[in-house]
């Protein structure tokens, strides 16, 4: 132990005296890695054969041009023998760009021109406050956090009174529904919700979703009706208005994957069979969703997957890692991290029918434990910064 | 840590003779103060190794679950957690069955099956400063025996499935990192050498992500700010409103 204590001894002594101008928690230095990672975008966005593998002949392949965008100070840009066309970046529309929260990692994307953050801002209330994307203008909504709808309603629930409120984007109460206060969806036309009840089953590994009851009502809480049984713990409402979709399984373990639930009579099928499915995302306009296949036995049928949301024309992505959509339905956003302690994030956008880059963008940043998301026009992202654990609202296209 | 961190920084807008005083005075410091010896080490030297060889990925292992008040664990706080104070007490791995698990140090032997968790099989083996590494829901019994050394890096089992032996529902390995005699569990993130971010793959799980307590909102948020376990402890990660609600 006394050697231990010498050397640290040592090693401290010699950084006082030589690294005044380094202090300890600064770096971004340009590191031969970083260098390395653009050459090789610039290769991956050279037109080469397309690497989606389609499971059925019904995939159209639209025609794309390759854009590269430079919307920050960090140049990233394709190599100039690239046979890609360059699009003429246009002025950066009237957007708010920096901090929009300070603290937390909980947010999300209300639509387009808005977002929710939980933030406990200096001499202000703590809670959920909603962001104007165009200003960065904060107005507070409630002391909880909740989940929103495209209907501009968000439900806030309150576990202590057993309730959930359906707030609107002033924060003004419409309902309050009595279901335990969980975590309750609102429908995109905001006439209906779906909660999950436990059951208070025990479980046994917390991998394997808790036993729920899955419930809708009217959006005042009404005719609330149970469904069925399943073990899953979320769900995202079709644009339909009367299906939800859930990574899930039965209680006994069978039929597992990714579950389509008509609301209205409880029917329903498994629409994507599949033992270790993850990160189920459903794109922005409804219509198909993408989904980490694991463990599937076969390597080459490990990975992202994109699928209708009846399960048809499943597309499997030669990219890998965390992923959002982008606006529409047929690109993807992957996050490319930076290697340890050196560099910012970047974003590559896929397109979904060539299985090609498209566009890459410097994040300004490192993302902290996972915690991005992609506006549903796909022109901003929202991330958690690992420098100061603030929340970050970038611009990402022109 | 902290006095080193603020020391170091003011110290640099000071002159070389005030830089060579702090210098001496705070190698004095830690001569004479034990305790900061460990903590430095905890956080600034990784003691370990990853369980698993090779890279992370879709086809082979990934972090499905941080050590902490998980989302995960906030949820299953009365029956898997309910001995560690509603904490996930270690760090779960998913694999397939049959991966081989690796020892993170070298060490001895300390428990094959032992009286620990993590069913149906585990294996503990004690490492020098006085730490213990875990090895929770192995497929089968594993071949070593108590007392026998081990390497860092060699197989010491199989990943298995804690919920079926048919492994299509929970396959992973549940590392833990205990210290005084098996009774506390610590964060085994700031004791290994890793690149963390990069070991979630974007699967996205509940379990990657931490509770958000309103009344003391950047608590145990990040997988370097989580509390010790003390098993058999009062839980510590219901108390007031939080999101989201279990």
């Amino acid at each position: 132990m006394a050697t231990k204590l010498a050397t640290f001894a040592s090693i401290i002594s010699c950084l006082l005296l030589v690294s005044c101008t380094a202090p300890w928690s600064s770096r971004q230095t340009t590191s031969s890695t970083e260098q390395a990672s653009v050459v090789n975008m610039a290769t991956a966005t050279e037109p080469e054969t397309p690497h989606a593998r389609t499971e059925t002949n019904t995939a159209t392949t639209q025609p794309t041009v390759a854009s590269v965008f430079e919307p920050t100070s960090t140049k990233v840009a394709a190599s100039p023998s690239a046979t890609t066309s360059v699009a003429t970046p246009s002025p950066t529309p009237i957007a708010f760009r920096g901090k929009v929260a300070g603290c937390c990692g909980t947010f999300g994307f209300i639509d387009s021109k808005h977002l929710l953050v939980f933030d406990n801002p200096a001499g202000q209330q703590t809670g959920a406050w909603l962001v104007d994307r165009a200003s960065g203008s904060r107005t507070f909504i409630s002391a909880g956090f909740g989940l929103s709808s495209a209907s501009g309603l968000v439900a806030i629930p309150d576990k202590s009174a057993g309730t959930t409120n359906i707030r609107r984007l002033n924060g003004s109460l419409v309902f309050t529904i009595h279901n335990g206060g969980v975590l309750t969806w609102i429908s995109p036309d905001g006439t209906h919700v779906a909660w999950l009840e436990d059951l208070g089953i025990t479980n046994i590994s917390s991998l394997v979703p808790r036993t729920v009851k899955l419930w809708t009502a009217k959006i005042d809480g009404s005719d609330a009706t149970p469904l069925l049984t399943f073990d899953a713990a979320a769900i995202q409402w079709l644009p339909d208005n009367r299906h939800v979709i859930a990574l899930a399984r039965a209680p006994d373990g069978s039929s597992a994957g990714i579950w389509s639930v008509n609301t209205t009579d409880g029917t329903n099928s498994v629409v994507v069979r599949g033992t270790f499915l993850q990160a189920l995302r459903l794109s922005s306009d409804g219509s198909r969703m993408a989904y980490l296949e694991t463990f599937s036995g076969t390597s080459a049928d490990d990975g992202v997957w994109v699928a209708d949301v009846d399960g048809s024309r499943r597309v499997h992505l030669s990219e890998s890692g965390a992923f959002r959509w982008a606006a529409g339905s047929t690109q993807l956003w992957f996050l490319k991290l930076a290697a340890a302690g050196s560099g910012n994030d970047q974003l590559l956008q896929v397109d979904i029918a060539t299985d090609r880059v498209i566009n890459q963008v410097d994040l300004g940043g490192r993302v902290l434990d996972d915690d991005w998301e992609v506006s549903p026009d796909g022109q901003a992202v929202v991330f958690w910064n690992e420098k100061d654990q603030s929340v970050m609202l970038q611009t990402i296209t022109p | 840590m902290r006095l080193v961190m603020s020391a170091a920084r003011w110290d640099c807008y000071r002159s070389k003779r005030a830089r060579q005083v702090y210098s001496l005075l705070f190698a004095l410091i830690l001569l004479t103060a034990a305790p900061f010896d460990l903590a430095y080490a905890q956080t600034v030297s990784p003691l370990f190794s990853l369980p698993f060889s090779g890279q992370p990925g879709p086809s082979t292992w990934y972090v499905a679950q941080w050590y902490g008040s998980t989302i995960w664990a906030h949820r299953n706080f009365d029956d898997i957690y309910s001995q560690g104070q509603g904490l996930h007490f270690g760090v779960d791995f998913a694999a397939p069955c049959g991966t081989p698990v690796r020892a993170i140090g070298d060490g001895v032997v300390f428990a094959v099956d032992g009286p620990y968790g993590a069913p149906p099989h585990n294996v503990v083996i004690n490492h020098e400063d006085g730490y213990l590494s875990l090895y929770g829901h192995l497929f089968q019994r594993s071949n070593l025996q108590v007392g026998q050394h081990v390497s860092r890096g060699e197989v010491i089992g199989m990943s298995g499935d804690p919920v079926t032996q048919n492994c299509n529902q929970a396959s992973h390995l549940h590392l833990e990192i205990r210290r005084t005699g098996m009774s506390v569990a610590v964060d085994p993130v700031p004791l290994i050498d890793a690149d963390w971010r990069a070991l979630t793959i974007g699967a996205d799980t509940d379990g990657s992500r931490f509770e958000l307590f309103f009344a003391d909102p950047g608590k145990w948020m990040t997988n370097t700010q989580q509390p010790d376990t003390e098993f058999g402890g009062p839980v510590i990660n219901q108390s007031g409103a939080a999101w989201p609600p279990s």
